[in-house]
């Protein structure tokens, strides 16, 4: 009877280590890829600007965030997550956000990451060029 | 005692003439053989040599050597004559005729006393950039195969080159470009190049060295650069519609149109002799940025000559500058507002143990990268690469040698797809990749690696230094 108390307690931490490990693994590129498409979403929806550039500044964190709180990922992952965020770095904070300049930030991301070769393709600064056109638009 | 006096008199009066006849001779009449001139006493033979010249007056006999063989000529370069380039290679000559009437006091078609320029760049670089770059002429399959045929006939049994059928040669990419039909328009494909004449060469180093002077553009630095993307032709034509002496692209127009209006005072305002001479040929420099055409259909633009190569130079200085300072400001970022948990490459490098590591020779790295990848990613990609080495950086310390851009990877590493089969194939069996194999595994770029090949060749060439800056993307 103690025995078998004994190799039940045993299952039971090993499955609960487990799934703890399992909660604990997080799929950061995927989540990073989601969190963007939510962005993409909200930002059509969203009319009035000020509201869209609060929207892309909690995204901007909550990218960073996810990046910062786990490990670090495969090579190529990582890569295309700071091509998305360093193509966004170049727009402004808050306070200095204005509709009106809106033409301007988006050449400005342009002319800082877009390559000069034309067979250079970088889906994720694609991405990042999109959402600055959804801001602006 | 006296004795000893005299002699010693006698001894150093025959030293002095010996010197002052056969010094002075070799001095003056100094052929230039010696390419590699960076002994302390080969300097102090240069600077003697520019003092006796400076005395008697008389402009100095230009250096022509070179460790080099075009055709019969070995270790001497001399300009082509249109009759030793056939028709097909004599395209520009009517072109040069009519920059001559656009600049009747011939400041660029002209020839100049070329040893007034020759510390910023001999003109001998741009003769041997010139003739080096690619092939005189591209060859269909049926010549490649006439070529193996005739090549057999002399060539030892040992060295005989395998003679396949006309289908399993493949035709030569046509490199260069005529802009006959629209000086605006779409650029005509074209193999061969243009007979490197004195003419052309004259107008191309002149447009170079008043481009470089008027703009502070280091000419020394461009010349690697330049030597890899279209080795000083004015109508070099890339694969992806990459065009002219500068090999600008849309994007890369757009970037100097953007940048134009405030350079041009630089131009426009400047009392220097160069931007006069820049401004007195029409068509060099647009009244704004919107006759700065950007378009692919308008290529000929930045190719047609005139006023090419001067007005694709102009747009380079501009380029130079701005992916300058932009890149060089996407590599000293150190903050985002936005999100704090940003590090910027300095923090990465403190980090990395790399304090007393030469950061304007990694900036300026990064910025060669920027003229092909655009000035923000190239710092990304930098970044990332820091990050990466962070994480084994107890083990693997970095060295200078993860600096190296002697570097160039193999056939098979090259047909292997970028990430991590790249990997696998570089072989490093766990061992940290340096920047170049980091950037060619994950990013496809040998840009750096190939612009310092460059600059090796030209050192190899015509001496360390002649044409390329000292320590030139190395720390």
């Amino acid at each position: 009877m103690h025995r078998i108390q004994i190799f039940r307690a045993l299952i039971l931490i090993f499955l609960l280590g487990g799934s703890v490990a399992g909660a604990a693994k997080v799929d950061v590129y995927s989540e990073f890829q989601k969190k963007i498409a939510k962005l993409e979403t909200d930002l059509k929806k969203e009319k009035d600007i000020t509201k869209k550039y609060d929207s892309f500044l909690k995204s901007y964190r909550e990218l960073s965030d996810l990046r910062a709180k786990n490990p670090r990922q495969a090579e190529e992952k990582e890569l295309n997550m700071s091509l998305f965020m360093d193509s966004l770095a170049f727009l402004p904070e808050k306070k200095e956000f204005q509709a009106k300049k809106c033409r301007d930030y988006k050449k400005e991301v342009t002319a800082m990451m877009q390559s000069y070769s034309k067979d250079q393709k970088e889906p994720f600064v694609e991405r990042a060029f999109k959402v600055v056109d959804l801001i602006c638009k | 005692m006296k004795q000893s006096k005299a002699s010693f008199w006698v001894y150093t009066f025959c030293c002095f003439a010996a010197f002052a006849v056969f010094g002075g001779y070799s001095l003056y009449y100094q052929t230039g053989n010696s390419d590699y001139a960076s002994t302390a006493e080969e300097q102090v033979l240069k600077k003697l040599q520019t003092v006796n010249q400076s005395l008697s007056g008389m402009t100095p006999k230009e250096d022509m050597s070179c460790s080099c063989q075009f055709g019969d000529q070995t270790n001497v370069l001399s300009f082509e004559k249109p009759s030793d380039c056939g028709p097909d290679r004599n395209y520009l000559q009517d072109k040069f005729q009519a920059f001559k009437k656009i600049d009747p006091k011939g400041y660029f078609v002209g020839g100049r006393d070329y040893s007034k320029t020759a510390d910023v760049l001999p003109r001998k670089c741009a003769l041997y950039i010139m003739k080096r770059f690619w092939k005189d002429r591209a060859l269909s399959p049926e010549e490649k195969r006439e070529a193996d045929i005739e090549w057999n006939r002399t060539a030892p049994p040992s060295d005989q080159r395998e003679v396949k059928e006309v289908k399993d040669y493949r035709q030569d990419p046509r490199l260069f470009s005529k802009c006959d039909s629209d000086p605006d328009g779409v650029p005509e494909r074209y193999g061969h190049k243009a007979c490197v004449t004195e003419d052309y060469v004259n107008l191309v180093y002149n447009s170079l060295i008043d481009v470089s002077d008027c703009l502070d553009v280091p000419a020394k630095f461009i010349a690697p650069k330049l030597s890899n993307e279209s080795g000083l032709h004015v109508n070099a034509f890339g694969l992806v519609n990459d065009g002219g002496i500068g090999q600008f692209t849309d994007q890369a127009l757009a970037d100097v149109a953007q940048n134009y209006d405030n350079f041009k005072g630089r131009i426009t305002g400047s009392s220097k002799e160069s931007c006069q001479r820049l401004r007195s040929i029409p068509g060099v420099m647009p009244k704004n940025s919107k006759e700065i055409l950007s378009s692919d259909s308008n290529r000929c633009h930045a190719i047609s000559t005139p006023p090419n190569p001067l007005r694709s130079l102009v747009y380079y200085g501009i380029f130079y500058h701005s992916t300058k300072r932009n890149s060089n400001g996407a590599f000293s970022r150190s903050t985002d507002s936005k999100d704090p948990n940003f590090r910027g490459a300095e923090a990465l490098m403190k980090e990395a143990g790399l304090e007393g590591y030469d950061i304007e020779k990694i900036k300026e790295m990064i910025f060669v990268m920027a003229y092909n990848s655009g000035p923000g990613r190239p710092a990304v990609f930098f970044r990332e690469w820091l990050k990466y080495r962070l994480e084994t950086i107890k083990k693997y310390p970095i060295t200078k040698a993860d600096f190296d851009m002697n570097y160039w990877p193999t056939g098979p590493q090259f047909k292997a797809k970028p990430g991590e089969a790249r990997v696998q194939a570089l072989g490093k069996k766990g061992k940290p990749l340096t920047l170049a194999e980091y950037l060619f595994a994950y990013k496809d770029s040998v840009y750096i690696a190939a612009v310092k090949a460059q600059a090796r060749v030209l050192d190899k060439g015509l001496g360390a230094g002649t044409c390329t800056e000292s320590k030139f993307l190395e720390l």
